[in-house]
C-alpha cells in the first residue's frame, strides 16, 4: 500500500533516510521521540514536501503522480494542522461530499452524533480532543483503503484516545485497508499495530512484528558478575546502571531458560528505544 | 474543484460583517454624494478583496498543509481560486452597477452610458489587476508577511506605471493622445480588448502563482 526506499528529506540540521512499508491489511507504527522525523516521513508521503531522494510508491503508484482521484483512496490526519477554524461541520458536508465520492453524509452525521461532536460550532471552539475525532472521523468516511494517521492521539486523554483507537479498529473490518499511525506514546501503538517501525533522527532502528517486540525481546537486568558470565550472543545493545548493566535481547526465552537467576522484564517499545538510540535513563 | 469553491462559499459566511460595513458604507455614499457612480468604484475594488481573504483562511493555522492532503491538486486548487475572484469580481460588479443604475433613476442623475462603460470596466480592471499582484504575493509571503510585501509591490508597480509614463513623455508619446485613440474604440472592441487584457493578467499571475505553489513545502 505504501513503499518507502531509502527516500532522503535534508534540512539544515535534520536529515531523514528510511525505508519502510505498509502492507495491505496491516496496521503499521512508526514510532520514535518527539523530532525523530516522524512527521517529516508523512509529509514526503503525501507530497506536502519535496524529497531529496530515494523512491515512494502509494497504492501502487509513484507518490508524485497520485492524481485527485487516487488520494480520495487515501484517509488523512496530520499532527499540525487540519480544517479551517471558521467552518463549521454542517459546512464541511457538503465540501465533503463533493471531495470524495465514497463519502456517506448520512453515516458521517451518525458518528459525529456518536462522538457528541456539535454540528454547529465552528472548528476553532473546539477542543482538542474534539478537533482529533473530527479529522480522524473525515478520514474514515469515505471508504479509504489507505489511512495515514500522524500522531492521532497526541494531546487527548484516555478516554478520547480508546475512542479513536476503537473507530480504528471498526475501520479495519472491512479486508485490504491498511493504517500507517505515528505516535511517541507507544503504549497506544503497542496493542494496536501489527507490526512497527522505530525511527530516531530521521532513521530507521528497528522494525519488527509488534508480537515479536513484545514476547521475544526483553530486559535483562545483571549485576557486573553476572554480566560477565552472560553469553551475548543475543545480546542487541548494552547499557551501564547504577546496579549493573541493563541488556536488550531480541532472544528473551534463552536467557529465562538458561539464566534463571537473571531479572528479565518483557520488552516495552519505550525501552527499546532507550537502549536502541543508547540514551541514558 | 467543487468542493473546494463550496468550502471558500462557506467561509464567505464569515464575512458577514464585512459585507454589511460595505453596504452601510455604499449606501451613505449613495445619499451624500449627487453622482451615484462614485459608489461603483468604492465597492468593485472592496469586494475584490474578498476572495484573497479565502487564502488567508485557507492558510491560517498551517491550514493548507491538510487542504492538500484532500483529493485536490495544486494546479487545481489555484485555477478554482483565479475563477472563484475572476467570477466573484465580475458578479459583485454587476450587482453594484444594478444598484447604481437604481440609484440614478431614483435620484433623475442623466449619466452617460458612455462614462458609465468606461467606469465600469476601469474599475473592473484596477480590480482585476489588485487581485493578480496580490495572490502570487500573499502565496509566497502567506497572510502574516503578505501585507508588507504587497504595500512593497503596489510602490513598484506605481513606480514602474510613473517611470513607463516618464519614458513615454521622453519618446515623444502623448498620454492623451493615447487615451484619445482608446476613446475612438468602438464599445464591442472596447470590451474586447478590456477582457483580453483581464485575461492576460491573470494568465501571467496565474502562472506565476503556480509556479510558486509547486515549490512550497508545507
Amino acid at each position: 500500500m505504501l513503499c518507502f526506499e531509502n527516500v532522503r528529506k535534508v534540512y539544515k540540521d535534520f536529515e531523514l533516510n528510511c525505508s519502510m512499508r505498509v502492507e495491505p491489511g496491516c496496521i503499521t507504527g512508526l514510532i520514535g521521540p518527539n523530532g525523530a522525523g516522524k512527521s517529516t516521513a508523512f509529509k514526503a508521503a503525501l507530497g506536502l514536501i519535496r524529497t531529496d531522494g530515494g523512491r515512494m510508491e502509494i497504492l501502487g503508484k509513484p507518490a508524485d503522480q497520485l492524481l485527485p482521484s487516487d488520494r480520495e483512496q487515501i484517509g488523512v490526519v496530520l499532527a499540525d494542522s487540519g480544517f479551517s477554524r471558521y467552518l463549521r461541520i454542517k459546512d464541511l458536508l457538503p465540501v465533503l461530499d463533493h471531495l470524495y465520492h465514497g463519502f456517506s453524509r448520512e453515516e458521517f452525521k451518525q458518528n459525529c452524533r456518536k462522538l457528541s461532536l456539535p454540528m454547529d460550532k465552528k472548528i476553532g471552539e473546539f477542543s482538542t480532543g474534539m478537533k482529533r475525532k473530527l479529522q480522524l472521523l473525515a478520514a474514515v468516511s469515505h471508504d479509504a483503503d489507505l489511512l495515514i494517521l500522524d500522531e492521532p492521539t497526541s494531546g487527548l486523554d484516555v478516554i478520547a484516545r480508546d475512542q479513536l483507537l476503537g473507530l480504528l479498529r471498526e475501520y479495519m473490518e472491512k479486508d485490504g485497508r491498511s493504517i500507517l499511525i505515528s505516535s511517541h506514546i507507544s503504549a497506544d501503538l503497542e496493542g494496536f499495530c501489527d507490526d512497527v517501525y522505530l525511527i530516531d533522527q530521521g532513521r530507521i532502528i528497528l522494525h519488527e512484528e509488534t508480537d515479536n517486540l513484545l514476547n521475544r525481546y526483553g530486559l535483562l537486568k545483571v549485576t557486573p558478575e553476572q554480566y560477565a558470565g552472560l553469553d551475548q550472543a543475543y545480546i542487541l545493545k548494552s547499557r551501564r546502571e547504577d546496579f549493573g548493566y541493563s541488556c536488550l535481547t531480541d532472544q528473551k526465552q534463552f536467557y529465562v531458560e538458561n539464566y534463571p537467576n537473571i531479572v528479565i522484564e518483557r520488552g516495552s517499545i519505550d525501552e527499546l528505544i532507550m537502549m536502541m538510540n543508547g540514551r541514558e535513563s | 474543484m467543487t468542493g473546494l469553491l463550496m468550502k471558500d462559499l462557506m467561509m464567505l459566511k464569515c464575512q458577514k460583517q464585512f459585507f454589511f460595513v460595505m453596504g452601510v458604507v455604499g449606501l451613505m455614499f449613495l445619499v451624500i454624494y449627487d453622482n451615484p457612480t462614485l459608489v461603483f468604484g468604492y465597492l468593485t475594488i472592496m469586494f475584490s478583496f474578498i476572495p484573497l481573504t479565502t487564502l488567508a483562511y485557507d492558510d491560517a493555522d498551517n491550514g493548507s498543509a491538510y487542504l492538500f492532503t484532500l483529493p485536490v491538486s495544486r494546479k487545481g486548487y489555484l485555477v478554482e481560486k483565479y475563477l472563484f475572484s475572476a467570477g466573484f469580481t465580475l458578479a459583485a460588479a454587476l450587482l453594484t452597477l444594478a444598484v447604481v443604475i437604481v440609484a440614478c433613476l431614483v435620484k433623475n442623475y442623466a449619466v452617460q452610458p458612455e462614462e458609465l462603460g468606461v467606469m465600469v470596466m476601469t474599475c473592473i480592471t484596477v480590480s482585476v489587476i489588485f487581485s493578480a499582484v496580490s495572490m502570487p504575493v500573499q502565496l509566497k509571503f502567506g497572510s502574516e508577511r503578505s501585507r508588507v510585501a504587497a504595500a512593497l509591490t503596489f510602490g513598484g508597480l506605481f513606480g514602474i506605471c510613473y517611470g513607463g509614463a516618464w519614458l513615454m513623455s521622453r519618446a515623444g508619446i502623448s498620454l492623451g493622445e493615447l487615451e484619445d485613440a482608446l476613446s475612438m474604440l468602438e464599445w464591442p472592441a472596447a470590451v474586447g480588448l478590456g477582457i483580453l487584457l483581464w485575461v492576460v493578467v491573470y494568465g501571467v499571475s496565474f502562472g506565476i502563482s503556480l509556479k510558486i505553489l509547486k515549490g512550497k513545502d508545507f
